[in-house]
């Protein structure tokens, strides 16, 4: 195993959102992955396996390093104790769980190498959650997804972890061997960020500093599968074959553009969308640290009224950026970041003016997974927004139904504008 | 016909970071594991290669839903 990893521009970014995270809520760039099963996990068995599977990960007990001014890496020490994975019991009522795995989320790691930690929930003898709470400095979303899924495979004996070759792809350290992409695409940069983010007037929640605090809540939609096809059904219908992405951002614009009227406020809304670079076969050299860039979408408050051209406009701005290679060129682009001091990149990071960040993750990697024998029927994500953005929107699917989750800064909206939200995102 | 066959196979293989002989060019996208991003990418490979602009297009589901749909579909607009 290699002892040390160039980080990449994008694991750079997300190094310098957790920074400025940290300095303002104490907890870094966090998310959690939540699993749902039908039955109920052997807590002893769980821990034993994990604590087995943990060893094979040395890359658990690094920390991000510097040589001098030069591009940061992450450093595993050679001698180090085994990498542990914590493992947090709750044997609670039903309706404590949504509390309790907010709770989680929203608990600063103990120590500065603790990246992952799992949380068992055990509401009744008939059924458990399983939530693994992570930095994203080493894992992304999907990345989590994988981290999952192979502890499941792992557990049922389908795969030996000393077969696989999990060590990320290599990352050239030279001073100059990105510069020349990171140029390249520099006129697609200024382009879409001159159109979609400078000189307009965004449209920002922002709540009284008083009612603001240190911690992220969370609104989670889980519709049924009849819900789902119909949602599809519209989809296909109103933004055409496979823009189910565009679809779910239009859905989310306008639940956002509710909120904006219900505050008064118009103007434009600058949206960054995340997205995977990865291929779409399951790599495990692309488990550890971050492959996804952005799409900057920018909406007119008031076209989110009409919803056919509100697709429309998000449909040409999709097509538009992928035609020119946008996030591919911006990751590109960060690279050039990673000789920026941390607090000042932390600092460039918290004076963008997004109005609200967007994922649609699409299907869950776990579906048809067991652990332990035990079939998972739900996964979902929990992610804390950066404070300075304040409210994000995430649609993934998993075996046919889709979830929603609204992430935000405890406290920026009113129970009011809750149910205002819940109730536009359910209208779709 | 072919030749446009040809190559929106090797451009959705590409996509979908599998060989060309695992592409079935009557099986719908979706059911190959095309998504969004995968979908648009194809739509700005034919507006490149055709000069055709799909996307702001009013398509059936039917023109557009497998790669022998999309190779009548360019077929169609180029007679045009």
């Amino acid at each position: 195993m290699k002892n040390m990893f160039y980080l990449t521009g994008l694991d750079w970014m997300v190094h310098a959102m957790d920074y400025s995270a940290r300095k303002n809520t104490k907890t870094g760039i966090s998310s959690q992955i939540v699993l749902e099963f039908e039955g109920v996990l052997d807590e002893l068995l769980f821990k034993e396996s994990l604590q087995r599977f943990a060893l094979a990960f040395p890359i658990l007990n690094g920390k991000v390093s510097r040589n001098g001014l030069l591009e940061p890496y992450w450093a595993i020490p050679r001698r180090s104790k085994p990498p542990t994975l914590r493992v947090e019991v709750y044997h609670l009522a039903e309706e404590e769980i949504s509390h309790t795995l907010e709770t989680c989320v929203n608990k600063p790691f103990r120590h500065a190498r603790e990246y992952v930690v799992f949380h068992l929930l055990y509401p009744s003898t008939k059924r458990c959650l399983l939530a693994m709470t992570f930095d994203h400095r080493l894992l992304d979303a999907h990345g989590a997804e994988q981290f999952m899924l192979l502890f499941c495979q792992y557990a049922s004996g389908s795969i030996e972890l000393d077969k696989i070759d999990y060590t990320p792809p290599v990352r050239r350290p030279g001073l100059f061997s990105q510069w020349k992409k990171a140029f390249n695409g520099i006129n697609c940069i200024i382009h879409t960020i001159h159109k979609n983010v400078i000189g307009s007037n965004m449209v920002r929640l922002t709540g009284k500093k008083s009612s603001l605090q240190n911690e992220g809540d969370f609104i989670h939609l889980c519709l049924n599968e009849r819900d789902s096809k119909n949602v599809l059904k519209r989809a296909n219908r109103e933004a055409g074959y496979l823009m189910f992405m565009p679809y779910a951002l239009s859905i989310a614009c306008s639940a956002f553009g509710e909120l904006a009227v219900h505050r008064n406020m118009t103007g434009s809304f600058f949206i960054p969308c995340t997205t995977d670079l990865r291929s779409r076969d399951v790599s495990w050299k692309q488990m550890f640290f971050n492959y996804c860039s952005l799409f900057f979408f920018k909406v007119d408050s008031e076209s989110t009224k009409n919803r056919s051209l509100l697709i429309q406009s998000l449909k040409e701005q999709f097509f538009q950026q992928t035609k020119e290679g946008f996030p591919h060129h911006l990751a590109h682009f960060f690279s050039l970041m990673r000789y920026i001091p941390i607090r000042i990149f932390g600092w460039m990071n918290s004076k963008n003016q997004a109005s609200f960040s967007f994922a649609s993750l699409g299907e869950s990697l776990l579906e048809e997974q067991m652990l332990f024998d035990v079939k998972i029927s739900n996964v979902s994500h929990f992610p804390l927004i950066p404070p300075h953005v304040g409210i994000g929107f995430f649609f993934t699917s998993f075996e046919g139904k889709i979830n929603i989750g609204i992430s935000f800064r405890k406290g920026l909206l009113s129970k009011e504008e809750k149910e205002i939200i819940q109730n536009a995102l359910l209208k779709f | 016909m072919k030749n446009i066959e040809k190559a929106l196979v090797t451009q959705v293989a590409n996509i979908l970071f599998v060989e060309t002989s695992e592409i079935e060019v009557e099986t719908p996208l979706h059911v190959l594991g095309v998504d969004s991003m995968g979908m648009v990418g194809i739509l700005v490979f034919i507006e490149t290669e055709y000069g055709i602009d799909l996307m702001s297009s009013d398509l059936q589901l039917s023109d557009i839903e497998s790669i022998s749909a999309l190779v009548r579909t360019i077929k169609r607009r180029q007679g045009k």
